[in-house]
């Protein structure tokens, strides 16, 4: 199963193979969840929604500051 | 399959693991705000004038935006905002605008105190010629630049951003490091304006969501001198525990706070330094030492500074 990950500007088709939900495709692309805001389709979503095939994800990193 | 909030059925944007719950968008700003609110209410008095420590960043910037929803009715409650410019060249400048634009939308009282006007120099300048790390130079002076700042707008409390992360973390690195000291500084300021840290219940990726939910101008940049290699370990370290282990953050924190209730730490006796007049545990504090008005003073004392637990 084929989704479309936009991360840090730029944005890639990725495998994730049967991943079934948001924290699992996170996990496949060792991000940890926490660390994280994730949009699919453009509305935030937790991260045990469920993915489907063709589906636009927009990871958003929120550790700043200093 | 869409998650959906355990109160009201609508489109869940969170599902907080630490407490079971998934939330839609109008019970997760709910919720955060009701933390906020409780936590607030206990550390506010009638009568207080608030400085709230405005980088501009996200986590001052819902800061100063709740504060001032919480307290709009409360004419017995001053609010101000006070933003201190370390002169990071590229980094600061944006923060700073955002600062403004807030301040102003919000009609808040804002003060900028430029390092170089209580320090004659900037960080950029002292890291170039300083062998004291960045953060540790930074956290020393701009905790000291704020301190006056706040006395001279006659504030009765400052009010920081540091939001459950943060404060997870340094729990954990002073335990770490067996800085008991620096770990009983977290609950007592002697001689301080005292300060108190709303946001300490909220996780920082609550703190983000509630800002894009809420259309603040949500600054993600991380500061270019933020590299301290022990608080990242201790990020990455307790983020991992935490999913593993839901809720690993607030038990950190609130097992510190237990301890700090029951055991009382000897009292620092604070003399006033001679060059600012602000308090210190030697003849100068630690912020003139490493500005340019210490330097011509004797540095031995750089030799107590460890890694600061501010960035």
């Amino acid at each position: 199963m084929k989704v479309l990950v936009r991360i840090g500007g730029g944005s890639k088709e990725v495998d994730v193979g049967g991943s079934e939900n948001i924290a699992a495709v996170l996990n496949l692309l060792e991000i940890n969840p926490e660390t994280v805001l994730v949009s699919k389709n453009g509305v935030f979503v937790p991260d045990d929604d469920v993915v489907e095939e063709g589906e636009e994800l927009t990871v958003i990193g929120v550790v700043s500051g200093g | 399959m869409t998650m959906l909030c355990d109160r009201c059925l609508h489109q869940a944007v969170i599902y907080q693991r630490y407490s079971g719950v998934h939330l839609c968008r109008e019970h997760f700003v709910r919720d955060v705000e009701r933390r906020i609110k409780k936590d607030t209410r206990k550390m506010v008095e009638g009568g207080d004038r608030i400085a709230v420590a405005l980088s501009g960043g996200k986590d001052s910037t819902l800061l100063l935006y709740v504060l001032s929803e919480i307290f709009e009715k409360r004419r017995d409650i001053e609010i101000l905002a006070i933003t201190i410019d370390e002169g990071i060249r590229g980094y600061r400048e944006h923060t700073i605008r955002v600062a403004k634009n807030m301040t102003k939308n919000l009609g808040i009282e804002h003060i900028i105190t430029p390092f170089r006007d209580r320090y004659d120099t900037t960080l950029d300048e002292l890291v170039r010629t300083s062998d004291v790390g960045p953060c540790t130079l930074c956290g020393v002076l701009r905790r000291g630049a704020l301190n006056w700042t706040a006395k001279e707008a006659s504030a009765d409390k400052i009010a920081t951003g540091h939001n459950l992360d943060d404060e997870a973390q340094t729990v954990l690195m002073n335990y770490l490091r067996g800085d008991v000291k620096r770990l009983f500084r977290q609950k007592r300021r002697d001689d301080f304006i005292p300060r108190i840290k709303p946001l300490k219940d909220i996780p920082e990726k609550e703190v983000a969501l509630y800002g894009f939910i809420k259309g603040l101008d949500v600054d993600l940049h991380e500061c270019p001198y933020a590299t301290q290699a022990l608080r990242s370990e201790m990020r990455e370290l307790i983020n991992d525990y935490e999913v593993k282990h839901p809720g690993t953050k607030y038990a950190l924190v609130r097992g510190f706070e237990e301890i700090s209730n029951i055991i009382t730490y000897p009292e620092v006796q604070l003399s006033r330094c001679k060059i600012c007049g602000e308090p210190t545990s030697n003849d100068v504090c630690m912020a003139c030492l490493l500005s340019a008005n210490g330097s011509r003073e004797n540095n031995t004392h750089k030799s107590k500074l460890r890694p600061t637990s501010q960035c």
